[in-house]
């Protein structure tokens, strides 16, 4: 089979280019929607904690996490709706005939939905939370404790894997960076899956997952170690895989490394195999 | 052009639709696929589009498979779905987005096209009537030049007029090059425009003949009385008398009734042919 029957950058920038042009206005206002809410959600949350930041400054860090997380999952609606033709029979038809190889559609969604949206909502996210900083007025507080926002740091992405002023662990900074990646990976080979409300129906899934996991773990717990094991918690072996990094860090760091290249074949294949 | 040997295929929990279903056809005619409802004509648009994929059995489209959805096939394809939709953007918009995806689209064509159904290009798709969507579907597909055109239900929609323009529209812009597979119900529509009636049943192909051939063997008469010198092979009561298929003599020719002759093949009635299967 030749490579011209998966990939042709004729036929590809047609493809990119048809959808742009049909959805440019639709991606347009997601990037200013996500924009001007993430702005109004961040100013809110910080002014509404300016007491605590000025008792604890190092505060910021988990306050501009927490931002960052919750943007994330703004960001993630958009990533936990690509194919939107796969939502509809009808429209479903008109997309797998539309003239274009699987690999090329899906690397349309792929860069449209991660390659370009990321960097671009990480951009945006980077702008709007300084402004949103920016925009926290000096006043004096109920206890006449006085708030001075040039003493709060504008954001860094360094300050989401810093604790104060020391940086996070490297497994810990390439486990948050991938699991961020593999969890927008896992939405978004979700929409190849379900027709309708995929993005509903693949978070619920992940949910279930992840507590289905927790309570096997539990009931494994109980079972090994009947006299250690109190309730819900959890009994881990551990052991040192490296120096610095034992097996559940290990096991984490690799689930979040390698899962998305398991769900990105799913959904290609997926894709691929669709009737309608 | 269509290749299909011994097909079979049925939907999940459902019964086979289809059991070993063979059916050939090359390019250069305007095929309609008659029958009845829940016959299956739909689905074998679908298969032959690359919509389903075939359980068992062979399908091949120009040597293609169908559901690989290969590129090259895909864009000498164009299906016209009974049910459709288009996203909500300019006529001209969606041209300017859609069109280069197929390699052999003729712009001037579509403008032609476009003038004849009446439909301005500055209009938004979906501020567009039913049947004038349905034109200018019609009017895009027929504007691909694709070697394989399927209408399936193109007349659904349309207006008299508007009926009449399809026919003529779609005879004067089909080439010897490509093959039009029409499944319609309303025989009526597309009647003066096929070359070759294809009919479905019971997950069969009951039927294949060409226009030309069913004019040299039958004649479609109506008659106030039965007489003897008649002979139908076929007859059904109407107001006034008889609507009759007999065999053809030498000196007459008459026009089809593609009604009259589905209605002969559903009541298994053997239809003297030398190429038509039953």
């Amino acid at each position: 089979m030749s490579f011209n029957n998966h990939f042709n950058l004729r036929r590809f920038s047609n493809l990119l280019k048809q959808d742009l042009l049909i959805n440019k206005t639709k991606y347009l206002l997601t990037i200013l929607g996500l924009g001007f809410v993430a702005y109004v959600l961040i100013y809110w949350f910080l002014n509404s904690n300016k007491a605590t930041l000025i008792r604890f400054q190092e505060q910021i860090n988990v306050y501009y996490l927490t931002c960052f997380t919750f943007y994330m999952m703004g960001a993630g609606v958009f990533i936990g709706t690509a194919f939107p033709d796969l939502a509809d029979k009808i429209k479903t038809g008109n997309y797998l005939l539309t003239p274009g190889s699987v690999f090329e559609k899906f690397l349309v969604q792929f860069l449209v939905r991660i390659g370009v949206f990321i960097p671009t909502a990480l951009g945006l996210f980077w702008i709007v939370i300084r402004l949103a900083k920016a925009s926290l007025k000096p006043e004096i507080l109920f206890r006449n404790e006085f708030f001075d926002p040039s003493k709060v740091p504008y954001f860094e992405f360094s300050l989401l894997v810093s604790r104060g002023t020391k940086l996070w662990d490297t497994w810990q900074i390439i486990f948050t960076v991938f699991a961020f990646f593999s969890y927008g990976v896992y939405l978004f080979a979700g929409t190849t899956f379900f027709k309708r409300y995929a993005l509903i129906k693949t978070v619920v899934i992940s949910g279930i997952l992840f507590f289905s996991c927790i309570l096997f773990s539990v009931i494994l717990s109980h079972i090994f170690y009947p006299q250690e094991t109190r309730g819900f918690d959890l009994q881990l072996q551990t052991f040192n895989v490296t120096e610095n990094l034992d097996s559940t860090k290990f096991s984490l760091l690799a689930l979040s490394l390698l899962s998305w290249i398991f769900f990105l074949p799913l959904a290609y294949f997926k894709l691929k195999e669709k009737e309608v | 052009m269509i290749d299909i040997q011994h097909l079979t295929f049925q939907y999940k929990k459902q019964e086979a639709l289809f059991t070993d279903l063979s059916f050939q056809q090359q390019k250069g005619s305007i095929v309609g696929l008659l029958g009845k409802n829940g016959a299956g004509k739909s689905t074998l648009l679908k298969l032959i589009s690359g919509l389903l994929k075939p359980q068992v059995g062979e399908l091949k489209i120009n040597g293609f498979k169908p559901f690989d959805r290969l590129p090259n096939f895909l864009e000498d394809t164009y299906m016209v779905s009974e049910e459709f939709s288009f996203p909500s953007t300019t006529i001209s918009l969606y041209l300017k987005a859609t069109a280069p995806l197929y390699p052999k689209f003729d712009y001037q064509k579509m403008d032609k096209i476009l003038k004849e159904f009446e439909l301005d290009p500055k209009k938004n798709l979906n501020g567009l009537s039913h049947g004038q969507r349905k034109k200018f579907l019609i009017a895009f597909a027929l504007s691909t030049n694709c070697g394989l055109l399927i209408l399936d239900e193109p007349t659904n929609g349309l207006d008299i007029p508007s009926k009449s323009l399809f026919r003529k529209i779609l005879v004067s812009s089909v080439s010897e090059e490509q093959l039009v597979l029409i499944s319609t119900h309303q025989v009526k529509d597309i009647e003066t425009i096929i070359d070759t009636i294809v009919v479905l049943d019971e997950g069969r192909i009951v039927y294949n003949e060409s226009v030309f051939n069913i004019s040299q063997e039958l004649q479609f008469k109506t008659v106030a009385v039965l007489s003897d010198l008649e002979k139908p092979i076929y007859q059904e009561k109407c107001l006034g008398g008889y609507h009759i298929i007999t065999e053809a003599d030498q000196t007459d020719e008459t026009e089809i009734d593609i009604e009259l002759l589905f209605n002969a093949i559903m009541n298994k009635v053997t239809l003297k042919s030398k190429s038509h299967v039953i």
